[in-house]
């Protein structure tokens, strides 16, 4: 969103054709012994007072610096440029004090504070209606005979710091083992307490340990977890984990207590003799899935093997199950071990056999003859042993069962809480303010330095977003804001200095409103107002994101395991497909049918993504014959359309808008995404799905100059822009005329013929007048469609929006839908020329997909039949082809549904 | 008659000039801005200067070299603001000499002729 200038003059002065600018400069001398005087400067001519304070006109001409701030264009943290002032240097000019370089003999500079603000003159301004352009430090001070310059770094990329910032030391933990020094203490967030042996076959999920003192076992997972659980060793040379039974926890530490572990072994393989189908539930870790054991049925399996971890201290099978059953456990070289049992059974391996000298585990066979109606869930070796420990010699890594970062007010410097109190964190956003404001291990930011007013509004675009991970080692500031895929731009966020100082977060929310309208006609400037009319030269520059930007094959790996040491999940877009054909859809069957395809012999699975062209995505439900499969929506929420017949395309990871990048790029580049935070399937797929609507289509970029009209805009902020030398399909394109005149209240738009039923709620509207010399078309209303009365044939609006102001229209005025919005990612203003240069980059559509795309050979709406305008009530650009491939080219709704 | 004036005791004065242009005021400091479509912005920076320009014919030799000593010596070229008062006994505070001293030849009988540029310190 803009700038809050709530309370200012700001907002009805910046859009004044005529209004008066003062640049005002404050320099924030320091000299340890005499300490500050503030060098008041400013651009108005002899003086300029405000609240006592005597601003001088001391600046050199054009010496005003050009401020300048962008955001990676995938999102991060932003960029601010060092600014600059020259100021005049000839000793008379400064009243008889000196030379301003004689300052340098009376204050040390670097580092001093300097702020760079604007006011509109109006005779009753008052300080509240300053508008900070630049605060920083003053980095370098050379001077010539006439000019004292000044250059400063902005000072919000200075509260960044490395995290975490809490590390182990020598003077807290004197028996920290060599290997541990001035290492981070882990930071967990989210759950990270899924534990091993859990009855549902869940991967293990914990935070990583950090030992802290060698000698006495004592370990910590984080200081500022919500819970502290059951802790657990790691064993790599196995694979498995080794709870620890005798354990003490005191606060955030926890102190092993003896060597007694317990784990549990899954069997492996079925052997030869196994005539039980399902015998793979019995060895996945998920009780509630089971095998069906009937009479004289053979369930006969393998166990795995153990490394030899330690001393052996009990050893048993364990069988999960329903009903009675007879059992045979062998093992080479020793006597059987026989009975029988009726539901869950435990048999003692350790009281019969000897283990002593080795753990082979994997000689172990489980042999189950059904007498009757028995199931059997699972079966699996239970081991308690003793750990051939070596402490901190070759450590285990140990991990803990923990809820992570809790939200409390005493964790911040000053402030309150994040989000609720007493809460885990868990949304993007609420971590990464953590990490900002964190009193022990983030950035001890005061909440001065953070704009806290729309948290809660951003939070709520990504509210469904989880992240669980645990911080082990340090991430620098670059680290976090990596424009290919660091941190912050895997919550979608941008981190970018306010107007206020304040560093603020946005998330990307592609159906976000516009703040601001730009037009060639009315406020994109000239390069030379002074140029003859038949000479002039827009400063609009037009081009495209990188070829090098376009990406249409992604790979999202996430599930970090820290055991493991590696992702254990990924999601895939991809434009590869196994088949493609014609087929028609069913809504009842709730089928495609296809007479020429071979689904079964092509291996179409269960899972499949099947997108069918002007429609949707769909999933495989079922592969019925050669010809028919199920399907239902991707999108639940959707339907299927009924009687839809076109091309279609599956595969297991088909993605329309990969596959249609390939076409119209004629490359196919992958990209490759790495995700520590990610655990949850959704929010990977979110994340994957923000990366494939942004890489595989070229966007548009813009850049222009406007004046102080738009000093109060910021980067992140959404725009439309309206110019001839824009491409026609990301221009606002006309969707009707006005029925009537209307004045500059009403908020029902008539409109002729069934322009009405154009248009949807939500739609970004642009009144403009039919040129005439009272009203010429640079004049423009820009309105939010609230709903349609097609009986009426009215579009429901909001009236004046983005700053645009109400006006009566006449018959016959356009009403133009604009459906491209720019995204600011660069902000500059030059101050010299008073102007704002804006660079813009095209967001995704809103959507891509009313409900079906128009057939490809269908024209303009008024050039179609009358059953096709009664099936479609569409639009399309005006001068381009249409075509399916292309999302903006054609889009279409469907006539209303018949009451 | 026309005065250049530093302070009460320190003048010169010098006769009407053949012409003067006293419209030649420096604008106002002000950026203009224009739209595609013809809308001007216009934000205005500073206030508006003051340059005068006179052109002089057949003075007194006297009457130059008392000039000429008085921009050097008095006003120190662009040292020092003096009050200007024109033929209309107009007074003009704050002004600097500025330029046209170089301009300044001997003609027809032993007269000079020249111009003259002075120029409002908005500062002062």
């Amino acid at each position: 969103m803009a700038k809050d200038l709530t309370g200012t003059n700001i907002y009805a002065q910046k859009e004044a054709l005529f209004n008066k600018v003062v640049h005002l400069v404050r320099v924030v001398r320091d000299h340890p012994d005499t300490g500050e005087s503030i060098l008041y400067i400013g651009s108005a001519s002899g003086a300029y007072v405000l609240n006592g304070n005597t601003y001088l006109d001391r600046i050199m001409p054009n010496g005003l610096g050009d401020f300048s701030s962008s955001i990676p264009p995938g999102g991060g943290i932003a960029n601010i440029s060092e600014w600059t002032l020259d100021l005049q240097n000839i000793e008379h000019f400064v009243g008889g004090a000196g030379r301003y370089s004689d300052m340098l003999d009376s204050y040390f500079l670097e580092n001093d504070e300097i702020f760079y603000d604007m006011i509109f003159v109006t005779g009753s301004e008052t300080e509240a209606d300053i508008l900070n352009i630049f605060s920083g430090h003053i980095q370098e001070s050379p001077n010539n005979t006439t000019t004292f310059s000044i250059s400063a770094k902005d000072g919000t990329r200075s509260t960044l710091k490395a995290i975490p910032q809490d590390v182990t030391d020598l003077v807290e933990f004197i028996n920290l083992p060599t290997n541990k020094r001035e290492k981070p203490i882990p930071w967990a967030f989210g759950n990270l307490n899924v534990e091993p042996f859990n009855t549902s076959g869940n991967r293990a999920r914990l935070a990583p340990c950090l030992c802290v003192d060698g000698l006495l076992q004592k370990y910590t997972s984080g200081r500022l977890n919500k819970t502290y659980g059951q802790p657990y060793t790691f064993y790599r040379s196995a694979g498995y984990y080794g709870k620890i039974n005798d354990f003490t926890q005191t606060g955030e530490f926890f102190t092993i207590d003896s060597s007694e572990r317990d784990t549990q072994i899954p069997l492996m393989r079925a052997l030869a003799t196994n005539d039980v189908a399902d015998w793979v539930n019995v060895i996945d870790g998920d009780h509630s899935t089971g095998a069906v054991i009937a009479n004289s049925d053979n369930l006969d399996l393998q166990s795995r093997g153990c490394p030899k971890l330690g001393t052996v201290s009990t050893l048993s099978v364990e069988i999960v199950a329903t009903g009675g059953f007879n059992y045979t456990i062998q093992k080479s070289g020793e006597t059987d071990i026989t009975g029988s049992g009726s539901g869950d059974t435990s048999i003692n391996l350790h009281s019969s056999w000897d283990f002593s000298s080795n753990w082979d585990f994997e000689q172990i066979k489980v042999l189950i003859d059904g007498t009757g109606a028995a199931t059997v869930y699972e079966i699996y070796l239970a081991l308690t042993f003793l750990e051939q420990e070596t402490g901190d010699r070759l450590a285990f890594p140990v991990f803990q069962s923990v809820v992570g970062y809790e939200d409390l007010a005493a964790r911040y410097p000053d402030g309150g809480v994040i989000n609720s109190a007493n809460v885990a964190l868990t949304n993007p956003l609420d971590c990464l303010v953590a990490f900002c404001r964190d009193d022990r291990t983030g950035m001890r930011m005061p909440i001065a330095q953070i704009h806290t007013a729309n948290l809660a509004t951003e939070r709520a675009k990504i509210s469904n977003w989880i992240w669980d991970f645990s911080l082990t080692s340090e991430i620098s500031p670059d680290d976090l804001g990596n424009p290919d895929n660091g941190i912050v731009q895997q919550g979608k966020i941008r981190m970018y200095r306010a107007f206020d100082g304040k560093w603020k977060f946005k998330v990307f929310d592609k159906t976000e409103n516009p703040v601001a309208y730009f037009s060639h006609r009315w406020n994109i400037n000239n390069v030379d107002a002074n140029a003859p009319a038949n000479e002039t030269e827009t400063t609009l520059r037009h081009y495209q994101t990188p070829m090098g930007d376009i990406h249409n094959e992604f790979i999202i790996y996430y599930g970090w395991d820290e055991a493991l040491g590696e992702y254990t999940q990924s999601e895939i877009a991809s434009p590869y497909y196994t088949v493609t054909g014609t087929g028609t859809l069913d809504k009842t069957a709730g089928t495609l049918t296809d007479p020429s395809a071979t689904f079964i012999t092509k291996n179409i699975q269960v899972g499949h993504k099947c997108f069918v062209a002007r429609d949707k995505l769909y999933v495989v439900d079922a592969v019925v014959s050669e010809t028919v499969i199920e399907v239902s929506p991707f999108d639940v929420l959707d339907q299927i359309s009924d009687g839809h017949s076109d091309e279609y395309w599956i595969g297991p990871n088909f993605d329309f808008n990969c596959f249609r990048s390939t076409l119209k790029y004629k490359l196919t580049r992958r990209k490759t995404l790495r995700s520590k935070q990610i655990q949850d399937r959704d929010t990977a797929l979110n994340l994957l799905e923000y990366y494939v609507e942004d890489l595989t289509e070229r966007r548009s970029m813009v850049k222009f100059r406007t004046g102080v009209n738009a000093v109060d805009l910021e980067n992140t902020d959404f725009i439309i822009v309206d110019h001839p030398d824009l491409p026609g399909k990301k221009r606002p394109a006309v969707l009707g005329t006005l029925d009537g005149a209307i004045n500059d209240s009403v908020t029902a738009l008539p409109m002729v013929g069934t322009g009405a039923q154009l248009a949807q709620e939500n739609d970004i509207l642009i009144i403009r007048a039919v040129d005439s010399p009272a009203l010429p078309r640079k004049y423009h209303e820009v309105v939010f469609a609230t709903g349609t009365d097609s009986e009426n044939g009215e579009i429901d609006v909001t009236r004046a929006e983005v700053g645009t102001v109400a006006r009566d229209w006449e018959a016959g005025d356009e009403v133009m839908r604009a459906i491209t919005k720019f995204e600011i990612v660069g902000f500059d203003y030059l101050g010299n020329n008073t102007e704002v240069e804006i660079t813009a980059k095209e967001t995704p559509r809103n959507y891509t997909r009313i409900a079906h795309y128009a057939p490809e050979d269908i024209g303009r709406y008024e050039d179609s039949t009358a059953e096709e305008q009664a099936r479609y009530a569409y639009y399309s650009h005006p001068n381009k082809e249409s075509s399916w491939l292309d999302p903006d080219s054609v889009t279409a709704i469907y006539a209303p549904e018949p009451a | 008659m026309i005065t250049l004036k530093v302070d009460v005791s320190t003048l010169v004065t010098l006769k009407d000039p053949l012409w003067s242009d006293y419209g030649q005021a420096e604008a106002p400091r002000q950026n203009r801005s224009e739209s595609g479509g013809g809308v001007i912005r216009v934000t205005e920076l500073g206030d508006p200067g003051n340059v005068i320009s006179m052109g002089f014919r057949d003075v007194e030799q006297a009457d130059y070299e008392a000039l000429r000593d008085f921009i050097k010596d008095d006003m120190q070229y662009s040292g020092v603001t003096f009050t200007f008062t024109d033929s209309f006994g107009d007074d003009h505070t704050g002004m600097l000499y500025w330029s046209g001293l170089e301009t300044w030849k001997p003609g027809k009988g032993g007269r000079w002729r020249g111009q003259l540029v002075i120029k409002r310190n908005l500062g002062a």
